[in-house]
């Protein structure tokens, strides 16, 4: 179970790495500035995580499912859930790629989705820090290209403002009303 | 006078054969009637064929109402051939699945002009076919029979009133009485003949039959294969 | 106009022949746009079964099995969850509002969905609340023990018996009725019936919780004395807490914030030893609709096959029919016909047969869709539209136009060098 805390961090860092290195296809509005999932967490809580994440890291290894293990995982885990916001990001116009996790069973433009930086979000690997989701809302006015499903790449356009979701670290999580939401295509790089 | 059709040193051959006929000179008065005689094999479907300008001429020089046949395009013979010829067969002139009247008006239908010509001594087309039909001497309930009603007889009288629509000035006939019984054969011919002369138009037959030729203004016989 | 009467008598004349390939494009053509249709049709009833739920949880189990009897009512869940469960979700401080569903009754066929008064202002479809055609919810049994007896109607359901408020009707234990299986000592009232929404809500029949637990225990209900009658053997008033349910068949859940529900997820199925199963349902369904895609893509597939090997069928009758019509080719060369507009009379033939059976093909379908409508609406819950057909299904149909040209330029080329070749005088005869 640990392995996969290990897992997620390659992931975490291949999947951006995937986002960033290709160049996009799709049309950009202009205004909307190109922004990294790194911009959405705070320095020194990045900081903070990497040292704990090693000590975990070190302590699964060596005893793999024990209880003191377990405990470092779920106080981890919770201070994921908790993870500040980097309140200068806000009220800007960003445009930010990710991957689709669709909230409705309804399957039409209006319905929301999470945005997150890694493939399998959901199913089998631990989700994201708060700090890493940001829920799309789109409005009538944007311009979707083709109905985001799950799993799919997209570009998204808009403006970034807070979450509601308090904690005891104070709010937490993004929100972005979708201006746009276009397909991202990857193009192979050249060597 | 004009001349229906004027040929000379007109021969054909099919490939590295030796050529199937060879014609040194051959002239019809426009409104005379000529009889080709000759026995199968001798290559007179393919003359027929010349002058229905179906088949490019190779050798020779052939006038066809006044149009030089050789320099002529492919397309522009079918429109001769369309607008100013009229043919019978032997047998099986007539579309199956049309009746009399479709079968007779499709010449017109075909080529506007031929409509126009038979419009303008006649008024439309149909009037002209129902007498020719008359002339003919086949029955006005004929008009909307369907073909495979007809006897073989009456079936050539139909063809001969299709080809005679719209005043074509050449008429080519390949052995168009042979399917009929004796005493009808030459009833028809007299028919189809007079009919003609009255629109002044030409009428080409080919037959292995002599005896019909004393209807006829010019006879010419067809040499065997390979003789001069 | 003069070729297309030709081409059109000649085909005529050749119908026997003709029909019956012409049979086969039709019924290739009503496979394809059928397939097509019912899948757009499917497909938009589908997505517009429930909207604002973030979670869906049950038993741990199949998600797609979840999916499919807790929101589209399709099949029967084959375990349960505990009701603990559904107490310790709702406590957790993410958690908004936490609907319990209860499914395995029917009435008359239709499933019978049991779970509390919150279902009729939590649930949504198209981001639109119920709307009510006729009366009111079931009142909670935990405060009023008369809302035992009381039951609310799907709009399908109601019209399909004909039902009005205040009908009396009796549930069947199971999916279907069978002799002796029904609770005709608890007899319901119909207190509500829900405005059409297009979700599969609209065939359901819905009580309370409480309800659904007395109906299944089979015990006199003592509460509301017209309906409590004496079934031999013992028989005690209950107390209302006596029918708390054990186990419930899903929940469906609304957070406060949606994007937490990462990990609202991974604390649910925390839960409870880990028994716990809850489904993000717009990912849950968009997997669903990419295995459909490939079932779907391999039937198209097939069915354009189907298709173009029939329209090749009509253009082989033609062409073995060729040989016979060199005489026919030859009357009309005679009266001037040029052997390119022979090839163009005979393509025309071709076309007009593959034509016509698109078309009686497109009708066909129209008319089985039509016919089945009321099947595929009560049965499945699939709404299907009338109407002209897609865009898709236009391309769909240029396409087979095409291939139906393409198919008939082997006998027309035939008539061409056969007209070119014979001239006058035709070989045989």
């Amino acid at each position: 179970m640990h392995r996969r805390f290990w897992f997620y961090v390659t992931s975490c860092f291949l999947s951006v790495a995937v986002l960033i290195s290709p160049v996009s296809l799709s049309a950009e509005t202009p205004g909307y500035n190109l922004i990294d999932w790194n911009d959405l967490m705070p320095e020194p809580w990045v900081k903070e995580m990497t040292k704990e994440m090693a000590a975990v890291g070190k302590l699964s290894n060596l005893q793999d499912n024990s209880e003191e293990a377990n405990k470092a995982m779920s106080v981890m885990r919770k201070k994921f859930d908790e993870a500040p916001i980097v309140k200068a990001q806000l009220n800007k116009k960003v445009r930010l790629p990710g991957y689709v996790v669709p909230l409705d069973a309804e399957r039409s433009e209006k319905r929301e989705f999470l945005l997150v930086p890694y493939f399998g979000a959901c199913i089998h690997t631990p989700p994201p820090p708060a700090n890493q989701i940001v829920l799309i809302r789109p409005t009538a006015q944007s311009k979707i290209k083709k109905l985001p499903e799950s799993m799919d790449i997209v570009w998204v356009e808009g403006e970034i403002k807070e979450g509601r979701v308090s904690t005891s670290q104070g709010v937490s999580g993004y929100l972005l009303e979708a201006v746009s939401v276009a397909p991202y295509e990857v193009k192979p790089v050249k060597r | 006078m004009t001349h229906a059709l004027k040929l000379s040193q007109l021969s054909h051959a099919w490939g590295n054969a030796p050529p199937l006929f060879d014609i040194a000179q051959l002239a019809l008065l426009q409104g005379e009637h000529l009889f080709i005689q000759g026995p199968s094999g001798c290559g007179k479907s393919t003359l027929l064929g010349m002058l229905a300008g179906v088949i490019e001429v190779s050798h020779g020089q052939l006038e066809v109402l006044g149009q030089d046949m050789v320099k002529l395009s492919s397309v522009g013979r079918d429109r001769l051939r369309g607008e100013h010829m009229g043919v019978v067969f032997q047998q099986f002139n007539l579309l199956p699945y049309l009746d009399v009247q479709a079968n007779v008006l499709l010449p017109t239908r075909l080529f506007p002009s031929r409509a126009q010509a038979a419009a303008q001594e006649w008024g439309d087309a149909q009037s002209q076919a129902l007498h020719l039909i008359q002339t003919l001497g086949l029955p006005q309930s004929v008009w909307q029979q369907p073909v495979h009603q007809l006897s073989v007889g009456q079936q050539q009288r139909v063809a001969a009133v299709r080809a005679l629509m719209g005043s074509p000035r050449l008429v080519i006939a390949d052995e168009p009485t042979s399917a009929l019984d004796d005493a009808n054969q030459l009833e028809f011919l007299d028919l189809l003949l007079g009919t003609a002369r009255r629109q002044a138009a030409s009428v080409v037959m080919v037959s292995h039959n002599p005896h019909l030729a004393q209807r006829f203004d010019h006879m010419y016989a067809m040499p065997l294969r390979g003789r001069a | 106009m003069m070729w297309l009467n030709l081409a059109w008598r000649s085909a005529w004349s050749r119908r026997q022949a003709l029909a019956m390939v012409m049979v086969s494009v039709s019924v290739s053509v009503l496979i394809l746009l059928g397939v097509q249709q019912l899948r757009d049709d499917a497909k938009r009833s589908f997505s517009n079964a429930l909207s604002g739920v973030d979670l869906i949880v049950g038993p741990r189990g199949s998600a797609t099995e979840l999916m499919l009897y807790s929101v589209f009512q399709i099949g029967r869940p084959s375990r349960n969850m505990g009701y603990e469960g559904y107490t310790a979700l709702a406590q957790l401080p993410q958690v908004q509002w936490a609907v319990p569903i209860q499914l395995g009754d029917s009435y008359m066929g239709q499933p019978v969905l049991g779970s509390t008064p919150e279902i009729f202002t939590r649930f949504k479809s198209q981001g639109q609340g119920l709307q009510w055609a006729q009366g009111r919810a079931f009142a909670d049994p935990l405060t009023k023990p008369e809302a035992l007896s009381e039951v609310v109607l799907g709009a399908e359901v109601a019209k399909r018996f004909g039902h009005k408020l205040n009908d009396k009707l009796v549930l069947t234990h199971g999916q279907s009725s069978g002799l002796g299986t029904e609770h005709e000592d608890h007899p319901m009232t119909v207190v509500g019936i829900l405005a059409p929404t297009g979700a599969p809500i609209d065939r359901s029949v819905i009580v309370s919780l409480q309800a659904f637990e007395a109906i299944h225990v089979g015990w006199g209900m003592g509460i509301s004395p017209s309906a409590f009658k004496a079934a031999g053997g013992a028989q005690q008033a209950l107390d209302i807490k006596d029918l708390q349910p054990s186990s419930l068949s899903a929940v469906w859940v609304g957070l406060h914030n949606r994007a937490e529900v990462f990990s609202v997820r991974r604390k649910i199925e925390g839960l409870e030893r880990g028994q716990l199963m809850a489904v993000m349902p717009g990912v849950a369904l968009d997997e669903l609709w990419q295995i459909v895609k490939v079932v779907e893509n391999t039937l198209l597939l097939v069915g354009m096959l189907v298709a173009v090997s029939a329209m090749f069928s009509v253009a082989a009758v033609l062409l073995v029919a060729m040989a016979g019509r060199r005489k026919e080719l030859a009357i009309l060369r005679a009266m001037g016909a040029a052997p390119l507009a022979l090839m163009g009379f005979v393509l025309l033939e071709s076309l007009l047969v593959c034509v016509v059976g698109i078309v009686a093909g497109y009708v066909l379908c129209q008319a089985l869709l039509m016919a089945g409508q009321g099947i595929l609406r009560t049965e499945f819950g699939v709404l299907v539209q009338a109407g002209w057909p897609a865009a898709q299904a236009w391309w769909a149909l240029a396409g087979l136009c095409g291939v139906a040209l393409v198919a008939s330029l082997v006998p027309a080329w035939r008539a061409y060098r056969l007209s070119l070749s014979d001239g006058l005088h035709p070989p045989s005869v």
